[in-house]
């Protein structure tokens, strides 16, 4: 808070001495400016107020007024319906705010899918035991066990050749062809269970990973129910929040795929996923308990 | 000022040399006026006066009122002067209210029927009014009314956008008196639908509403 606003909110508050008081005053009748921000100052404490935020005298004095100004009660109220929807919502926001890909940002998406679709059909035919069975279009396949983490560690390897106009476009010829992105290692969450229903899962994060993705597995029903989805993290590091996730159809389960921070310290996490109907309104769909743990001895992780 | 003054409008004289004390030019004084009379409504609500824009208009009154009998205000400067008067009146007003507050806790008093609860519909005005801001708009004002890691949460809407705390405050602030006036507006266009004990359905429209179709109605 500047020093300005430091002294309006102490002016609010009843603590001026009489002089400065009255200097004050004589500015707020000469300054329109300064009528606004004494207006700001004045719905940040009502903020405080309803929050619970304020020392005993001065939420005695916000009392004392709200109780002879409807004007004052009227705004009070409006603060506290804000706070409502605004908690209830949890607003959550890219760490990078979202904006259209360029066409070449999309050629090159593009190419980054083609690369793992053959990679998968590689390693399906080298590793089957590392990879999820393959689905049938239209077969429904069984959801992975509940809140069961488990990894798809994806080893390594050059990517194949892709259709000639994608690299014309994604990759200049002079360009040296780019490290192909690290395999991520996945942990998965289905969120359809009950809070408690299970033990928390653990997860074991090797040395060196260099990415890490939550795999939230919705249901049928939370699928059609929600256009959008949002999710949090909390846990030892910063809170991650997630905005606007949609869901991919993965291994036949319908998805959500967030980027964890691949350095996430070892501790215990919440991951809280709301569903966005499309009439905008926000509901909690799921939350869950999680354990990430750091070089732990082989087969302290959740077994896959 | 005797009782009789207080509260009396005011002559032309009186309003004239208002003006006067305010500017010489006439027409430069009737925005001085408005722009003072603005800031002042804002100041006794602010105060947490019940009714701001009538001590608005008793302070000016009583300011013209002396101009009319020749006060003369040092280096021209008239703010000083309507600020005194202002929290003078401030004063007369808050001790009538502490001289109700005595009233109605006195053992004699008995207290009115309380009206009828309305249902509450502000929420879900609210709701509808943040419809009609910008999506990056409403996500401002939600975050910054956001509980959970306010402090963290202002700081880093403040780096997003580049703006310090103070600036942030303030835009805050005017899409929140957009909402407030979008609200107020459907608060007083709302209609109660009430339903009487004859199980017929009754529109009554709140205020601003002409009710003498509905009494028409309700004629024998």
């Amino acid at each position: 808070m500047t020093d300005h606003d430091e002294l309006l909110r102490r002016y609010l508050l009843g603590k001026l001495e009489t002089e400065e008081r009255s200097d004050l005053e004589e500015r707020l009748l000469r300054e329109d400016d300064l009528v606004e921000t004494a207006e700001a100052v004045e719905a940040d404490l009502l903020d405080d107020y309803a929050r619970g935020r304020l020392a005993p005298e001065e939420r005695e004095q916000v009392a004392h007024r709200l109780a002879s100004s409807p004007g004052a009660r009227s705004r009070l109220a409006l603060i506290q319906g804000l706070g409502k929807i605004a908690d209830a919502r949890n607003i959550i926001d890219f760490p990078v705010a979202r904006r259209k890909l360029s066409r070449f940002e999309r050629a090159a998406a593009m190419a980054a899918m083609l690369t793992v679709a053959v990679l998968s059909s590689w390693l399906a035919t080298r590793s089957p035991e590392l990879v999820q069975p393959p689905q049938v279009a239209g077969v429904p396949v069984p959801a992975p066990p509940p809140a069961a983490p488990r990894h798809q560690p994806v080893p390594p390897a050059a990517a194949p050749p892709l259709p000639q106009d994608v690299i014309a476009e994604s990759t200049p010829p002079e360009t040296p062809a780019p490290r192909p992105a690290a395999a991520p290692l996945v942990i998965h969450l289905a969120l359809s269970t009950l809070r408690g229903d299970d033990m928390i899962p653990r997860e074991n994060v090797p040395a060196g990973t260099e990415r890490i993705q939550l795999h939230l597995h919705l249901d049928e029903a939370d699928k059609a129910n929600f256009v959008s989805f949002q999710a949090a993290v909390r846990g030892a590091g910063p809170e991650l929040r997630v905005a606007d996730l949609e869901p991919s159809e993965i291994g036949g389960t319908w998805t959500l795929v967030v980027e964890l921070d691949p350095q996430l310290p070892e501790g215990p996490y919440e991951v809280e996923v709301w569903g966005v109907t499309a009439s905008g309104s926000v509901e909690q769909i799921a939350f869950k308990e999680l354990e990430i743990q750091r070089n732990a001895s082989a087969g302290a992780g959740t077994p896959d | 000022m005797s009782g009789k003054e207080a509260g009396r409008g005011l002559t032309p004289a009186e309003f004239d040399a208002l003006l006067a004390m305010l500017n010489p030019d006439r027409e430069v004084a009737g925005q001085i006026y408005e722009d003072i009379r603005n800031r002042l409504i804002r100041l006794f609500d602010l105060w947490g006066c019940t009714h701001p824009e009538a001590l608005t208009d008793e302070t000016f009154n009583r300011v013209a009122r002396k101009a009319a009998e020749g006060l003369i205000l040092q280096r021209n400067n008239p703010f000083p002067y309507i600020v005194g008067v202002a929290r003078h009146i401030f004063q007369e007003w808050l001790r009538q209210q502490q001289r109700e507050a005595k009233i109605t806790e006195g053992p004699d008093w008995q207290p009115s029927v309380p009206p009828e609860e309305e249902p509450d519909f502000r929420l879900e005005y609210i709701r509808q009014c943040l419809e009609t801001l910008a999506a990056d708009q409403r996500r401002l004002l939600l975050r910054y009314h956001e509980d959970k890691q306010r402090i963290l949460s202002r700081k880093g809407l403040c780096d997003e956008l580049g703006i310090p705390m103070n600036a942030l405050r303030i835009r805050v602030h005017r899409l929140r008196k957009k909402v407030e006036a979008c609200v107020e507006e459907k608060m007083r266009n709302g209609v109660v639908k009430r339903f009487p004990a004859s199980g017929h359905i009754k529109t009554e429209a709140r205020q601003g509403h002409d009710l003498s179709r509905t009494r028409d109605h309700d004629r024998p």
